[in-house]
């Protein structure tokens, strides 16, 4: 009785394996639900381009690849410690996963913003170009109009000078 | 205790490497799509090949290649392995000509394709 544990230990080794099960649980479920596609991962590395369109984003991707790598490392050096303990981040490390980060938020600002001003002018240029065609047509149709009544006036005066005038009955 | 910390390592370690190698694997078999990785899409609809896209391609599988090799070859293991300071300046004129492309495809190409 002398060599067991003190109550709070107990407590503390009690939580850590509830912890452990939990965290267990919960992993495995999110794994089965990727397995399924009940969590969908196929838009992962896909940035939208237009309305149905999308293709993989290299902002996207890099910032998996660095992810995965520094998560990999950081475990690896904590179970290699001993006692295991939580490294020190070194500020070099910081400054890459921040590049990264900042990489896929400025792209994807920029992906958003798909052209904004530069886009709208030169969409408004676009519907200027269609504006003058659409004159030009409609006056090319009021020409012809125009010389459409002229040849049918010409027609009825010449049709005039032909019939003679019926007289009136009675 | 030490039971404990056992089954944490393990715990962890399966389940971070279920969580890559589903990712991995979907990438592996095309549920995730690659496409277009190295293409930037053009205004009119087609698509081109993008040499900024290709050089921060390079440059991250390097540099992440190079750091999971100090990480686990690291003579210090109760430190992540530093990254010299001229790595990360050579990652961010990488990034930086990555996102310089991207600006220039997307707000500057619309202006000169119509330039009144």
């Amino acid at each position: 009785m002398a060599n067991s544990p003190p109550p709070v230990a107990w407590l503390e080794i009690f939580a850590g394996y509830l912890i452990l099960l939990f965290m267990a649980g919960v992993g495995l479920r999110l794994l089965i639900k990727m397995y399924r596609n009940e969590i969908d991962l196929a838009q992962l590395l896909c940035e939208p381009k237009g309305k149905n369109d999308c293709a993989a984003s290299m902002s996207r991707f890099q910032l998996l690849i660095f992810t995965f790598v520094i998560t990999l490392s950081l475990f690896l050096i904590i179970v290699g410690s001993h006692p295991p303990a939580f490294p020190p981040i070194p500020d070099q490390i910081l400054m890459l996963l921040g590049i990264s980060a900042s990489t896929y938020a400025v792209g994807k600002g920029i992906a958003a913003s798909n052209g904004g001003g530069a886009a709208a002018v030169a969409q408004a240029h676009d519907h200027a170009d269609a504006a003058q065609t659409a004159a030009a047509t409609a006056q090319s149709a009021l020409a012809g109009a125009q010389k459409a009544a002229a040849d049918a006036q010409q027609a009825a005066q010449a049709a005039a000078a032909v019939v003679p005038p019926v007289p009136p009955q009675g | 205790m030490d039971l404990l910390f056992r089954l944490a390592v393990i715990e962890c370690g399966v389940l971070l490497l279920s969580f890559f190698g589903m990712v991995l694997w979907k990438i592996a078999v095309g549920e995730i799509s690659l496409a277009g990785l190295l293409t930037t899409k053009e205004p009119g609809g087609g698509s081109t090949f993008s040499p900024a896209r290709l050089q921060l391609l390079i440059f991250t599988v390097v540099v992440a290649g190079n750091y999971l090799h100090a990480a686990l070859a690291t003579p210090r293991p109760h430190a992540l392995p530093p990254l010299p300071n001229s790595v990360i300046a050579v990652l961010g004129g990488s990034h930086a000509v990555y996102l310089g492309g991207k600006a220039l495809s997307t707000f500057i190409q619309p202006l000169l394709r119509n330039p009144r």
